[in-house]
């Protein structure tokens, strides 16, 4: 092989095939001559790359670019997927609120519960007491998961994608999903050792005053405060005892026993309170929480 | 700096993404139309300031550039790599700015021996020469061998390309490419030997 002068250039560029390389290669192993002459292209390629080294152009020559060509500026969009298929983002949201509820709350209804499970047992009116124990329980642990002014991530909430509506209603879902399974294992515990309880009837008579007993405490700590929702709750509990008697009138006696014994109107009133709770609940101005 | 193959994908791959892109612009892409820009815009940008030694009118011949590209997407033929095609657009929108001055080009008769067997003296110099002082010198050539070496080197086209883009036969490039080195070599100032780092 005489000197490869020619391809020493294509060899520097990386441009020569394989077989060729090879043999070029194995040409340059036994020739300084040619050894020096491809250096002189090595360092020719290094000092052209330093002096023609270069930032990208500025941004504002593409955005000249864009007007010339009549291109709109392009707004940012989010493009990521947020969240999938509704069920997988349900799946998602509703454990999460099991954690944004204060732990004290689920404490204190939960001893409350098992409290009152026991007196229910040994209680010869263990539906009464359940009527009376469970709802309110419950109302008063949705008032203090769900109020404005307790909710301990209700400014980052409002940060993220997810439409506050839809987190509280996650929230709501999620407190009496718990709370409904929790009061269904008590009344199955109250039932099952002696099967002398009739355990459908013990579930309804908790089960029907629990819908617009939290629907309006829901409404009240959702819209006002938390403390207003409980009250609620509350004043509803003391007053049903004294209903039907001459300590109060008519007036209070009549819509008592219409919450403890809704009717599909009931029913319907407390869904359609929640609905309006969760639709006005983002347009009220936002409390600000002890925690954040 | 913007070779091709340093993101690790092969030339054919990065020229089947070009297609692509291509294609997507002529139908009026405006998303295509940026990633095209943002893949070329440094090397061409770079490339007009060879041509041209200033940035504000490299800038400007970039800017026309890629307004030739929007309008005239639908038009490329395919004959070339998309690259090449670039280059193209760029040095004729270059060309336009040198106010009707074409770049001079020596004769390829006048040019230096291209396969010549012995050794040539300039390659001595340049083979010991210091890269900082291959760039220096490199800044003083004329432009028609700031381009060669700049196309060859920098953006990195293989020779039948580059033959392409400046519409000459392969041999041509080839020897402007000697022409070019043994020009430089000889601007290399006395003493400007690689030291020991």
């Amino acid at each position: 092989m005489s000197h490869p002068t020619d391809l020493l250039a294509a060899y520097a560029m990386r441009e020569l095939p394989p077989d060729t390389v090879a043999a070029l290669e194995r040409h340059l192993a036994d020739c300084p001559d040619c050894r020096r002459d491809l250096t002189a292209w090595r360092h020719l390629a290094t000092g052209v790359q330093i002096a023609t080294a270069t930032t990208p152009p500025p941004p504002a020559v593409f955005a000249v670019i864009r007007r010339r060509v009549n291109i709109a500026p392009r707004i940012p969009v989010y493009a990521g997927q947020v969240a999938g298929h509704p069920l997988r983002r349900m799946a998602a949201l509703l454990p999460w609120q099991w954690w944004l509820v204060r732990w004290p709350v689920w404490v204190t209804a939960g001893v409350v519960l098992i409290l009152g499970t026991v007196i229910a047992a040994l209680s010869p009116f263990s539906a009464e007491v359940m009527a009376m124990l469970v709802p309110l329980i419950t109302a008063a642990t949705v008032a203090a998961s769900c109020g404005a002014d307790t909710d301990p991530a209700g400014e980052l909430t409002r940060a993220t994608l997810t439409s506050p509506r839809t987190v509280l209603l996650a929230r709501l879902t999620t407190v009496l999903s718990t709370m409904t399974v929790a009061s269904l294992a008590a009344s199955l515990a109250l039932t099952l050792p002696d099967g002398a309880r009739d355990g459908f009837a013990l579930v309804g008579a908790w089960l029907g005053p629990l819908v617009p007993l939290c629907a309006l405490s829901f409404a009240l700590s959702v819209l006002w405060r938390t403390s207003v929702g409980v009250g609620a709750a509350l004043t509803l509990w003391s007053l049903r005892p004294l209903s039907g008697t001459d300590l109060v009138g008519d007036w209070i006696t009549v819509p008592v026993e219409r919450i403890w014994t809704p009717d599909t109107a009931v029913i319907l009133i407390a869904v359609a309170l929640v609905a309006a709770s969760c639709y006005l609940a983002p347009l009220r101005p936002l409390r600000r929480s002890r925690s954040v | 700096m913007n070779r091709r193959g340093d993101r690790g994908y092969s030339p054919l791959m990065e020229e089947e993404h070009d297609r692509i892109l291509l294609d997507r612009v002529a139908a009026g892409d405006e998303r295509a139309f940026e990633a095209l820009y943002e893949r070329h815009a440094t090397a061409l940008f770079a490339y007009a300031r060879t041509l041209l030694g200033e940035s504000g009118p490299a800038e400007e011949a970039l800017q026309d550039t890629f307004v030739a590209v929007w309008h005239n997407a639908a038009a490329f033929e395919g004959r070339s790599a998309v690259r090449t095609w670039l280059f193209g657009i760029c040095r004729r929108q270059a060309l336009k700015r040198t106010r009707g001055q074409q770049l001079r080009v020596v004769p390829v008769e006048d040019a230096v021996s291209v396969a010549s067997d012995a050794p040539e003296p300039e390659t001595v110099v340049l083979a010991r020469a210091d890269a900082e002082a291959v760039a220096a010198a490199f800044t003083r050539l004329p432009a028609h061998h700031r381009e060669v070496l700049q196309l060859a080197f920098a953006a990195g086209l293989p020779v039948t390309e580059i033959a392409r883009v400046l519409g000459v036969p392969v041999g041509t490039v080839k020897s402007r490419l000697f022409h070019a080195r043994a020009t430089l070599a000889k601007a290399l100032p006395t003493g400007a030997e690689r030291t020991s780092r």
